[in-house]
């Protein structure tokens, strides 16, 4: 086995790691709204958005070995890589990018923070890049128009139109009992949670299916730009499949019990309104992210809602968070890139890896202290994201 | 300047289209669940016997509208999500 396949390989698997992150991440974007309102038990919740996430994978047709391109320069404008570059040099940033990636999403996840997977992708990718070829290795247009405007842009747009449609809703359905008003509306939460699950599947693995692809061209055993290896295919689409049937449970917990306090129409209003703007903004040059979508979704469908709780401390530190994605994100890659390059070749990125993996068991066994699971994913909320160990006392009413 | 202006009328139409279908969809579920309840109001439901909480044929057929419109809303979405960038070409 020659270094330069060693390396391939771990690259190869570190995206799809990357990919089952992104997976169990953004679980919550589809289905929190449906979990917490009792459309659907939780793990029928994840069975299907994971379903829908797989169908999704397999039914997109794009060749996203763009997706990189967008804000670091490593790759021509055809998607393949810089002819200077090809080989190992390429492969050390793809993977230093992957790492600073996928320990922010392991960070933010043990917050229980919705976060931009795609953002903690770039952000590793432009750290690693600065580190490799300078400040000239990122594009800083792309930067704007693909993370800075759009972080800002997604919350807003989305939270003001499932805000008015809340309002809309609330006051078209004012008279129907509240039983019956809520039994019809579960449906509709799960039809518009089905639609963003499909959206999520043919957008973000395919970003996945593109890193994996630009690197078997940077190694050299692949050639064609326009194709995607049929294994690529279906290992990504199985790998996002299997992250969201494990389910982000303290995401989840966040966004459908943390934020506001849901109802089936806010539920509706707030998955309708994202799937309408995940899919307007991808067709329009102006990709807003799914996880701040649906995360502006769900508080406007609060802000919509008569007497409705919105918790805006927690809704700052997440936009704290998103503040910070980039910059961590960054540096985490920078230093990986560093640390593979001081160390060199298949051991420096061994030596990474191994770091990966302790970093990665070290924040799993502190997530253990304070477990979130499909038992108590919808326990009240108290104020934080671990619910109190024995259940509130309940309170009869006189 | 140019990115800025760029990104405004793509956001500008982004916020428009999601206003048509993110408030239209919603509300026309609404108008559906309203005319299968129309004679169950909190206040009827007290009055009324169990016969008249049947919805009448006509407010079936409007309810039926209503979900036919949804449905097929979500048939143009998921036409969007496998064919979108053909169709549109972005």
């Amino acid at each position: 086995m020659t270094e330069a396949f060693f390396i391939l390989s771990v690259v190869v698997v570190t995206a799809l790691v990357f990919d089952f992150t992104n997976g169990f991440h953004d679980t919550a974007n589809a289905m929190a709204t449906s979990i917490a309102t009792g459309a659907l038990k939780p793990r029928a919740a994840v069975t299907l958005s994971a379903i829908l996430n797989l169908i999704g994978a397999f039914l997109s047709i794009e060749v996203a070995l763009t997706v990189t391109n967008k804000v670091i320069s490593i790759q021509g404008a055809n998607g393949a890589p810089a002819p200077e570059l090809m080989g190992v040099p390429v492969l050390v940033i793809i993977f230093a990018g992957l790492v600073g990636g996928i320990i922010w999403n392991l960070i933010t996840w043990l917050f229980g923070l919705p976060s931009s997977s795609s953002h903690a992708l770039f952000g590793g990718l432009i750290g690693a890049a600065i580190a490799a070829l300078g400040v000239g290795g990122v594009k800083w247009d792309g930067v704007i128009t693909a993370i800075v405007i759009p972080a800002v842009a997604a919350p807003v747009v989305a939270g003001l139109v499932a805000g008015v449609s809340t309002w809309i809703v609330f006051a078209v359905v004012a008279r129907v009992p509240t039983q019956r008003r809520d039994a019809g509306f579960r449906w509709g939460q799960i039809g518009s949670a089905s639609l963003v699950s499909l959206a999520h599947g043919t957008n973000d693995a395919q970003k996945t299916m593109g890193v994996i692809t630009l690197a078997l061209i940077a190694y050299g055993s692949w050639t064609n730009l326009q194709a995607i290896p049929t294994w690529v295919k279906i290992s990504c689409a199985v790998t996002i499949a299997a992250g969201t049937y494990v389910g982000g449970w303290r995401v989840i917990r966040t966004l459908g019990k943390g934020l506001v306090d849901i109802t089936s129409p806010q539920g509706m209003a707030a998955e309708t309104a994202s799937a309408a703007i995940i899919l307007t903004s991808s067709h329009l040059g102006m990709a807003l992210s799914t996880t701040q979508v649906a995360t502006g979704s769900i508080l406007g469908s609060g802000i919509g809602a008569h007497a409705a709780t919105v918790r805006w401390a927690l809704a700052g530190r997440m936009a704290i968070a998103w503040l910070v994605t980039l910059p961590a994100a960054g540096t985490m890659g920078a230093l990986c890139w560093f640390t593979a390059h001081r160390i060199g070749g298949g051991l420096g990125v061994a030596v990474v890896m191994a770091a990966l993996i302790v970093t990665a068991a070290a924040l799993f066994y502190r997530s253990r202290r304070t477990p979130i699971t499909p038992v108590n994913v919808n326990a009240d909320w108290a104020g934080t994201l671990a619910p109190p160990e024995t259940p509130a006392p309940i309170k009869i009413a006189a | 300047m140019d990115i800025l202006t760029n990104a405004l009328r793509a956001l500008s139409q982004v916020l428009v289209v999601g206003i048509v279908l993110g408030v239209g969809l919603p509300a026309l579920f609404a108008f559906g669940i309203r005319a299968l309840n129309a004679n169950r109001t909190a206040i009827a439901a007290v009055a009324s016997n169990r016969d008249s909480d049947k919805p009448s044929p006509a407010a079936i057929a409007t309810a039926g509208i209503c979900f036919g419109l949804c449905l097929l809303a979500v048939l143009f979405g998921i036409t969007v999500i496998l064919f979108g960038k053909r169709m549109f070409g972005v």
